[in-house]
């Protein structure tokens, strides 16, 4: 899989090397044809108290495109942790070129109220899931309630659309199929149902609700049922999320050993343009698992300068309750 | 002297360059867009009207009329613009075509049901109606 990712973007990339109307972050028209090609990259640095890595974290390949003027496809193809390198605890060198489906769909869209998207995609819930690699965020770092809550992606069927022109917007989805790609998921869950509405209250303030339920596919007893509740304030150079997030995870069988359990986490982050292309960024976030008795705060400041629109340089700083975790990050991503 | 003669040349200029409208085919159901419609289809935020699939064209981003679009129908700068299609490009929607020159995004709006661009008002001709006028 790997090598064969690797001669397709030689392919591709030879054939358009020459392409006058390309904009970097924004893919190569592929001629005659009415895809277009592009792809991220995303390198890291990490180091906390007793190790420090440096890794590829991220290539990936995108293909879109209107099949028809109703039709559309997506796909995504993802290496994460395309290479690691790692010092102190757990000292090792990994290469991973294993490409697998990220995201996956075809939309049919009837209008703007109704569009049916069939594959695997991200999973409605917040702000942070819809925008979830490095390029468009504007920390390295995910917030513990983006990776803990709910899973990242979904493979079945959705329903999504604008309502009231584009004042609300929602989504509902069912999965039933196994995933289409379980690599890479952060939950792996099976029977999975969900929606999200989110409603703009001005050009710059938008609030969202979501939730869904979910059955853990390694372990049939459980359900998890998730709720989310989203902001985002944009005017200007500031930008302003919030979310919150509780998830109860419930056993049919009583005599289960575990018992039931709940996870609940927020954050609230602000990113201020302090003068052309350079943010500053401070987050704070709480995270609670009652089963894992892992609780605590984090606190990051980070700084991220994006010297293109497809390109970001960030630094940041984690301060953790459990100062054993306190980490710096640095991170370079490339979209193009 | 010099220097008024010079901003009274620069206001008329930009008094004549802000007269922009926003056309359809002649034929089209499109009719009476609000400035909303208007910034919703150029963001490709909505993708139909009326059941209509739009197709929204731009001119090409060095042209002068495109932006004055942008800024003043829009009320976007261009590094704020090319923010928003860098990450739209990950969601897998690409900015409107682009025709080279007035002319030509004339002949395509023509020619295509749907397709929607912006004009000076004075280059709007019988085959061509006025969606959307930018009334200050």
């Amino acid at each position: 899989m790997g090598k064969l990712f690797a001669s397709l973007v030689i392919f591709v990339c030879s054939l358009f090397a020459s392409e006058e109307n390309y904009t970097l972050g924004q893919g190569y028209d592929i001629k005659n044809t009415p895809m277009k090609i592009g792809g991220y990259i995303s390198a890291e640095s990490y180091k906390e108290k007793a190790s420090s890595s440096y890794s590829m974290e991220d290539i990936a390949l995108l293909v879109y495109g209107d099949l028809t003027p109703r039709i559309s496809v997506m796909l995504e193809l993802e290496a994460a942790g395309f290479y690691n390198r790692s010092y102190g605890i757990g000292n090792s060198e990994s290469f991973n070129p294993d490409f697998a489906v990220e995201r996956g769909y075809v939309d049919y869209m009837v209008n703007d109220s109704i569009n049916l998207r069939v594959g695997k995609f991200n999973t409605p819930a917040g702000f942070w899931n819809a925008m979830p690699i490095n390029i468009l965020r504007q920390t390295t770092s995910n917030p513990w309630l983006a990776m803990n809550i709910f899973p990242r992606f979904t493979t079945g069927t959705m329903l999504n659309g604008l309502i009231d022109d584009d004042t609300y917007e929602y989504a509902v989805f069912i999965q039933k199929t196994p995933d289409l790609d379980k690599r890479y998921k952060n939950i792996d869950a099976s029977d999975f149902v969900g929606g999200e509405l989110k409603r703009s209250f001005s050009e710059h303030l938008v609030i969202g609700i979501a939730g869904g339920e979910f059955k853990n596919a390694g372990d049939s007893n459980e359900i998890c049922r998730y709720f989310n509740l989203s902001g985002r304030y944009r005017n200007g150079g500031l930008e302003i999320l919030s979310e919150w997030a509780k998830s109860f995870d419930l056993y049919r069988d009583a005599a289960f050993p575990i018992g039931n359990g709940h996870k609940d986490a927020s954050y609230i982050q602000a990113a201020y343009r302090i003068v052309d292309k350079n943010y500053a960024i401070f987050r704070n976030e709480f995270y609670h698992d009652s089963q894992t008795k892992d609780k605590g705060t984090i606190n990051t400041i980070g700084w991220n300068y994006k010297p293109r629109p497809a390109i970001s340089l960030k630094a940041e700083y984690q301060f953790n309750s459990n100062t054993d975790r306190n980490s710096a990050i640095m991170s370079l991503s490339v979209l193009f | 002297m010099r220097n008024i003669v010079f901003l009274i040349l620069l206001s008329i200029h930009l008094s004549f360059a802000g007269d922009l409208v926003v056309v359809a085919n002649k034929n089209s159901s499109l009719s009476n867009l609000t400035k909303k419609d208007v910034v919703d289809i150029f963001l490709k935020k909505r993708l139909f009207i009326n059941e209509t699939k739009i197709v929204a064209v731009n001119l090409p981003a060095s042209n002068h009329i495109r932006a004055n679009f942008e800024k003043n129908f829009l009320k976007m700068e261009p590094d704020e613009l090319a923010d928003y299609w860098t990450e739209k490009h990950y969601y897998g929607v690409t900015p409107p075509i682009i025709q080279q020159s007035t002319d030509g995004l004339k002949a395509f709006i023509k020619h295509v049901d749907g397709a929607i661009g912006y004009i000076d008002r004075d280059k709007v001709d019988s085959d061509l109606k006025i969606v959307y006028q930018n009334t200050k």
